[in-house]
């Protein structure tokens, strides 16, 4: 292994979260073995405080997952100059088997944290619990998924060998390689990726709109908001990143985040993943609507997130295009790179 | 919306003032934390700017340096090699370096001593007397002053020019005579006509220049040989071709490619980090008991306090968001002042108080004051081993402390 | 306004040291009356209070506040109502030590976030009304005992509570004080307000302001009115 002080932050984020997660989830299933609203035992009264904890817990959760999703990009970004050929994060990640799904796992669980936390949320309006069960089995499905990905990363760190021969940016997400899903995506003509980011992006804005003001298609949206998520990485890999690099060929996700682009990427892949946890998390409420307790309130609270999504979607696509726009590079020619 | 944040500011308020009321038990937490962070943030910055440093004179050393190697130990270059080196397709140059360790009994220290080849502006590699800048590194302009103020030209017969670290050690300066023991026993007096200045003490600290045939005689080393030789290619991206081809025309020929050295440097640097980080681990760990343990024994005041709160009618989640902003408060303030006072003293004190244990790696260290380099990557470090942890370690604590019944405050008796 | 059918509370249950302390009371309490809890010590009335306040849970049986059913609301609820329900006096003045009058009064009113400057203007004229206007700045260690509680009750009222609740109001004052004390009972009943006191202090469940009186005994009613 490599032994490095940012190395073994990551480590130690990774094992936290596992730990505070395992924690949270082990009185999890305590609440949902024993939980009688009914009651006025004690057990109850212990398990209604522990319920309190959980939520601070997967608060803090939350909000390390999405620190320790930057802080691995960035330490795959800094570790760059100890592997041949690497540039970047990507050619970083791609030193062993594990780097990739590591970074996909921690996607997936932020997003499935910021999930839960929506739950509990709209949970905590409802004077009857009503949601208890469910939160806590969707606790319950998360916990494991972050456990896999503590294990993958120490695979991936701890698998590490200096000087071992990678391919980076350039050649992993690259319209010439012929294999792999990044050069797939890399190797996808820019123009059309480009009008089927702004058409998808005009249907999920606008049923976005009517599904705040109307009330309805709210499921559609939340589905939508999924795909939006899916087609604006591909969209970046395969143009976005074209325009603010400047470079006709140049197509990583993962130098937009460096210092020489203004720290760009931060602020896009924090819009973007915003955009998705609210869009679900609208979506994730909608079959409570009718629950006694949460009627007067709920379609508020589905309401905002809605909102926000939109919000931040449509923020999203403004820093594109100015992105786009104030890019010196034309691609007037169709991509025969 | 906004009568969250006037929430937020009344907890806020009431935070600071009742962590003002328990100075003596937050004093002693927050010195302690801060001499984490300090300690923590201290080992970092040195090492990486020390990597740095090493870095850039490292981007400034020839792409080839050629040894020759007998039975592994490395041996006295002929000069009959340089030829057939020139030969190569892609060489653009082959410059001879006589260079050596001097041992100095008198003051314990080794010496490198250094013949400089010819002036810089005629040398091919340009490299040995500035550092090349990286044009992509944005404290370029700090550093973009030659290595020392030396043209590059060999000192004159009789005469050297030492480094710093030399002048210090000895007590010596320009117009001093220096004596050194030859191979054969033989004492030689040169007078120090120079010292190199004191930018990036790093490498010329321990430098004496000397001239050719002073330092053949020194060393006792005949004129078909040199220490080793530079080779500069024309092409960089020839530079792994042009070195299989001297390993395969001269067998005993050890070429050593820069990338090479720098990637090694990488490592070696990584490593001295990470195994300090190991090493203080512990400290953290005992940081965190403690901290767990000042969070989780609430004194009979404070638990009194918040049974009140709790009967006044604040709910366990305005707790718990009180204790939130207090955990943050003395985080944010020891992660900075450790952060700047660690800034401080790698910095602008040249690491006094460690600087023993860091450097460790000859007796005559350089008193350099590194370039301050500071970046993202090594404060988001430094907030993963101090501040998560510490965080992680109040959660369970201040739930209890939150969970305290609202009719204990019926049930007291007395003060 | 107050009822309850058949609460219990049991302590520490299925431990060694389980203890009932209260065994199925039925009470109902009306409004703007005056209710007196009394019994001999241990009998449970601070406990029965804590529940009637939606401090704590019972162990079973039901609450009803203004016919809702609050038994098994979770604490965050209970505290919502309680904190714009209730006003609290405890047999200690309880004041946080170390900040000022004014902050102390202000304290229960934190949660909700109010603007700064009516809730000051609020706390302020709570604070004149029981002659303490002088006192506003001052901490709490320099407060005479009458003093301190003239200040819990202000607190008591910042929220503007509907109903009061006392635990032994009165066991830590002299008679002088202790009269004082229920004229500004008599002036919370003119207001409107409900109140409810736990004493055993005939000075308290004797006064005329006073309307009913329930007397507890190992955790029961015990069924005649006094
Ligand atoms: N948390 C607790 N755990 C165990 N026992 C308790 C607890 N709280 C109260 N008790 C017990 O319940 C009984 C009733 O207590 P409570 O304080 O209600 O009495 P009280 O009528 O207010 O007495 P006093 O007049 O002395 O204030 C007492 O015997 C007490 O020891
Ligand atoms: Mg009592």
């Amino acid at each position: 292994m490599i032994l490095n002080p940012t190395i073994i932050a990551n480590l130690l984020a990774s094992y936290i979260g596992s730990f505070m997660l395992l924690y949270a989830a082990y009185y999890g299933v305590q609440i949902l073995k024993h939980w009688n609203i009914d009651s006025g035992d004690e057990l109850q009264l212990v398990l209604e405080r522990k319920t309190y904890l959980i939520s601070t817990v997967l608060s803090y959760v939350f909000g390390l997952q999405l620190l320790s999703l930057f802080l691995f990009i960035f330490t795959a970004d800094a570790l760059g100059p100890l592997f041949v050929g690497a540039m970047c994060a990507a050619g970083t990640l791609n030193v062993n088997g594990f780097g990739y799904p590591t970074l996909e796992l921690k996607i997936l669980n932020f997003i499935l944290a910021g999930l839960w936390l929506v739950l509990n949320h709209a949970d905590n309006q409802g004077y009857d619990y009503p949601l208890i069960k469910k939160k806590y089995w969707l606790l319950a499905v998360v916990a494991p998924f972050i456990v896999i990905e503590t294990v993958l990363e120490s695979f991936y760190f701890l698998g590490m060998r200096a000087n071992v021969i990678t391919s980076c940016c350039g050649s992993l997400f690259s319209s010439e390689n012929v294999e792999g899903l990044g050069s797939e995506i890399a190797a996808l003509p820019a123009k059309p990726v480009l009008w089927t980011f702004y058409l998808t992006m005009l249907a999920t804005l606008s049923c976005g709109a009517f599904a705040y003001l109307k009330r309805r298609g709210g499921y559609v949206y939340a589905g939508l908001s999924l795909l939006m998520f899916a087609v604006s990485l591909l969209a970046i890999i395969s143009a976005i990143s074209l325009y603010i690099y400047e470079l006709p060929t140049h197509h990583c996700p993962f130098c937009i985040i460096m210092e020489d682009y203004q720290y760009i990427g931060y602020l896009l892949y924090l819009l973007l993943f915003g955009g998705v946890v609210t869009g679900m998390g609208s979506g994730l409420l909608l079959p409570f609507r009718e629950v006694a307790s949460l009627k007067p309130l709920l379609g508020g609270i589905i309401g905002k997130l809605t909102l926000a999504s939109v919000l931040m979607y449509a923020l999203f696509t403004a820093l594109v295009s100015y992105e786009i726009l104030s890019s010196s590079l034309v691609i007037s020619y169709e991509v025969v790179y | 919306m906004t009568p969250w944040i006037e929430k937020q500011r009344y907890i806020i308020d009431f935070t600071i003032s009742s962590l003002l009321r328990r100075k003596v038990k937050n004093i002693g937490l927050l010195a302690l934390y801060t001499l984490i962070v300090f300690i923590l943030a201290s080992t970092m910055f040195f090492t990486y700017s020390i990597k740095k440093e090493a870095k850039l004179i490292l981007q400034g050393s020839p792409e080839i340096v050629v040894q020759k190697i007998v039975a592994g130990r490395h041996d006295l270059f002929p000069v009959d090699y340089i030829e057939p080196i020139k030969a190569i397709r892609g060489v653009a140059d082959v410059e001879s370096r006589l260079w050596g360790y001097y041992y100095d009994s008198l003051v314990q220290a080794n010496y490198t001593v250094l013949v400089p080849s010819r002036p810089v502006d005629k040398s091919q590699s340009n490299a040995r007397t500035t550092v090349v800048v990286d044009p992509n590194d944005p404290h370029a302009a700090d550093v973009d002053k030659p290595l020392y103020d030396y043209d590059g030209a060999a000192p004159e017969a009789g005469t050297i020019v030492i480094g710093n670290g030399v002048a210090r050690m000895r007590e010596i300066g320009v117009g001093d005579f220096m004596p050194f023991m030859a191979f054969d026993g033989q004492i030689m007096n040169l007078k120090v006509i120079g010292t190199l200045s004191a930018e990036s003490e790093l490498v010329s600290s321990d430098l004496i220049l000397v001239n050719g045939a002073d330092f053949r005689k020194l060393f006792g080393i005949a004129e078909q040989f040199v220490t080793d030789v530079i080779v500069t290619v024309k092409n960089p991206s020839e530079v792994g071709m042009v070195a299989g081809k001297i390993k395969k025309k001269l067998q005993s020929a050890r070429p050593i490619i820069r990338e090479e050295i720098l990637r090694t440097y990488d490592s070696i640097f990584n490593w001295r980090g990470g195994m300090m980080i190991v090493v203080f681990s512990a400290a953290v760990l005992a940081f965190v008991i403690f901290a767990w343990d000042k969070a989780s024994g609430l004194s009979a005041g404070e638990r009194r306090e918040i049974g009140i709160l709790k009967a006044v009618g604040w709910e366990t989640g305005d707790v718990i968001q009180m204790k939130f902003w207090e955990g943050a408060m003395v985080s944010l303030s020891a992660y900075f002042s450790g952060v700047i006072l660690a800034y401080i003293h790698v910095f602008f004190t040249g690491s006094a108080v460690f600087e023993p244990a860091l450097k460790g790696w000859s007796a005559l260290y350089p008193h350099f004051s590194l370039t301050p380099y500071v970046n993202a990557e090594q404060l988001t470090t430094l907030f993963f081993l101090t501040v998560v942890p510490y965080t992680v370690a109040t959660i369970v604590p201040t739930w209890r402390a939150a969970t305290i019944d609202p009719d204990t405050a019926m049930r007291h008796t007395g003060e | 306004m107050i009822e309850l059918l058949n609460v219990r509370k049991v302590f520490n249950a299925g431990s060694p040291s389980e203890f009932s302390a209260i065994n199925g009371v039925d009470l109902r309490i009306a409004e703007n009356r005056v209710t007196v809890l009394k019994g001999p010590s241990g009998s449970g009335k601070t406990t029965l209070l804590s529940i009637v306040g939606c401090m704590s849970r019972p162990s079973a049986g039901r609450v009803k506040l203004r016919d809702r059913e609050i038994t098994s609301l979770p604490e965050r609820f209970l505290t919502d109502i309680r904190r714009k329900t209730f006003g609290f006096i405890f047999q200690q003045p309880n004041l946080i030590k170390g900040i000022s009058v004014l902050e102390n009064v202000m304290l229960p009113a934190y949660p909700l976030g109010e603007k700064r400057t009516t809730l000051k203007v609020k706390a302020l004229h709570g604070l004149n009304e029981l002659n303490l206007s002088g006192k506003a700045a001052s901490k709490v260690e320099w407060l005479s005992g009458g003093e301190a509680q003239r200040v819990s009750i202000v607190r008591a009222l910042i929220n503007d509570p509907q109903i009061i609740i006392a635990d032994e109001p009165t066991a830590h004052l002299d008679t002088k004080l202790s009269y004082r004390f229920m004229e500004i009972v008599e002036q919370f009943k003119a207001q409107g307000k409900t109140v409810i006191i736990t004493s055993h202090d005939p000075l308290v469940y004797d006064s005329k302001t006073v309307d009913d009186v329930v007397n507890l005994r190992d955790g029961k009613l015990e069924s005649e009115p006094a």
